[in-house]
């Protein structure tokens, strides 16, 4: 069976009513870039707003990705950072990636900016942590507001526990043009991370199924040897009680 | 030799009264189980959520939709995060609310919405016909909408904004 490397992407893009036409603007142009820049990754995409929708579920098809960000646009509703979060968490969890067949490194790229809130802290840091999801959040807002933005993202990245070494924020302006893509590629670095979690994710599946292996046959093995010993002892004893009756006899 | 016996005798004594003490729990569990199902205004708690897992997880998220939507949203999303087995029936109730909402506020981005939730719900679980129903009534709605809105209005789909359904659909 063919393998594939990389990793496994969900892009959650922030489609509340605060994104402006600008901020949408460059949320496709940020994506696409970073699409285009891909190999062998499974990309998905989740919008948010007040509720959360996947916009595409996880291929390794990054023309239909490209197509598909077209389509993200913004909607009148609020800002609600649980509901994306978890809705990314689920993307990963798709009944259609097998446990033993995934052994991706898993990327959240949060693109917003910046304005909203978050719930189920403990929840959802115990999913990424258990995912080993890594979160590299881009941060787009006006000039004005990007200060106070800034405060809350990092507000938020602080309350998740798990982020503390696996998080990268990233806050642009959307007034300045043109965008670095190559300074948010370089943070996320895709190729030399995904070979080290690769081979990471790859070691403890093996070493689980394996353990799990040698624990159900030793079981089984304890329980033969117990019904042995009983068949044995059960013999033994009867012929030394026919001795002795033997003897008396005599 | 005869202790060993001994020690096999206790070993199954002990096997048959951890099993019998199992099965009175499991029926106890049962029994609360059902309970908790009968009475129709109670919401699941933590304890409950750990006792019996997701299905009360997913009880929690199908009693708290007839009262706050917003929170049976994010308690759907938890079932969708737990359980591949669930996902599908999740996000089937995650866009009845979207759809309530859609009828409610009237806005294009919520029928989109409950549509992408029926489809993730039909790819999780394909012969899913209440999804699949409700999918048909989504699309019917929404293309409805779209007759009604003068096309005009729509420039602007897919650059960020979506206008409103009007009242008299």
């Amino acid at each position: 069976m063919e393998s594939h490397r990389g990793a496994h992407i969900v892009f959650v893009l922030d489609g509340s009513g605060s994104m402006s036409e600008n901020k949408i603007k460059m949320t496709r142009e940020i994506v696409s870039k970073i699409v285009k820049e891909l190999k062998d990754d499974r990309v998905s995409l989740v919008g948010f707003g007040s509720s959360a929708s996947i916009l595409s579920h996880p291929t390794f098809n990054h023309s239909l990705i490209l197509e598909q960000i077209k389509d993200h646009g913004s909607y009148y509703g609020g800002t609600d950072f649980t509901l994306a979060f978890l809705r990314a968490i689920a993307a990963f969890n798709s009944s259609y990636i097998l446990d033993s067949d995934d052994f991706l490194k898993r990327i959240i790229i949060f693109i917003s900016d910046g304005e909203g809130t978050l719930d189920y802290h403990a929840y959802i840091d115990y999913w990424i942590k258990k995912l080993y999801a890594e979160i590299y959040w881009i941060n787009i807002n006006d000039n004005t507001m990007l200060e106070n933005s800034r405060n809350n993202v990092e507000a938020i990245l602080k309350s998740l526990d798990s982020t503390k070494t696996s998080t990268t924020a990233l806050f642009l302006d959307v007034d300045k043009s043109p965008i670095d893509i190559s300074s948010i590629i370089s943070r996320i670095n895709f190729d030399e991370k995904t070979t080290l979690k690769e081979k990471k994710y790859g070691v403890e599946k093996r070493l689980e199924n394996i353990f799990s292996k040698i624990a159900l046959g030793s079981l089984i093995a304890i329980l033969l040897f117990a019904l042995i010993q009983l068949d044995f002892t059960e013999k033994v004893g009867t012929e030394k009680v026919g001795d002795e009756n033997n003897n008396k006899n005599f | 030799m005869k202790i060993t016996i001994k020690i096999f005798k206790i070993s199954i004594f002990l096997s048959i009264f951890i099993a019998v003490a199992y099965v009175v729990l499991w029926v106890k569990n049962k029994e609360l189980w059902n309970d908790i199902l009968e009475e129709k205004n109670y919401i699941p708690d933590d304890d409950d959520i750990y006792k019996f897992g997701n299905e009360a997880r997913f009880l929690k998220a199908h009693r708290l939709s007839r009262r706050n939507a917003s929170e049976a949203k994010k308690a759907f999303e938890m079932v969708m995060c737990e359980s591949k087995e669930m996902k599908a029936y999740a996000s089937y109730n995650v866009a009845n609310i979207l759809m309530e909402e859609a009828i409610k506020e009237r806005k294009v981005y919520l029928f989109e919405m409950a549509i992408d939730s029926y489809k993730l719900a039909l790819r999780e679980k394909p012969d899913f016909w209440l999804a699949k129903y409700n999918l048909e009534l989504a699309k019917k709605l929404l293309q409805k909408s779209q007759i009604v809105v003068p096309p005009t209005k729509y420039e602007n789909r897919g650059k960020g904004f979506y206008p409103d359904v009007p009242k008299d659909i």
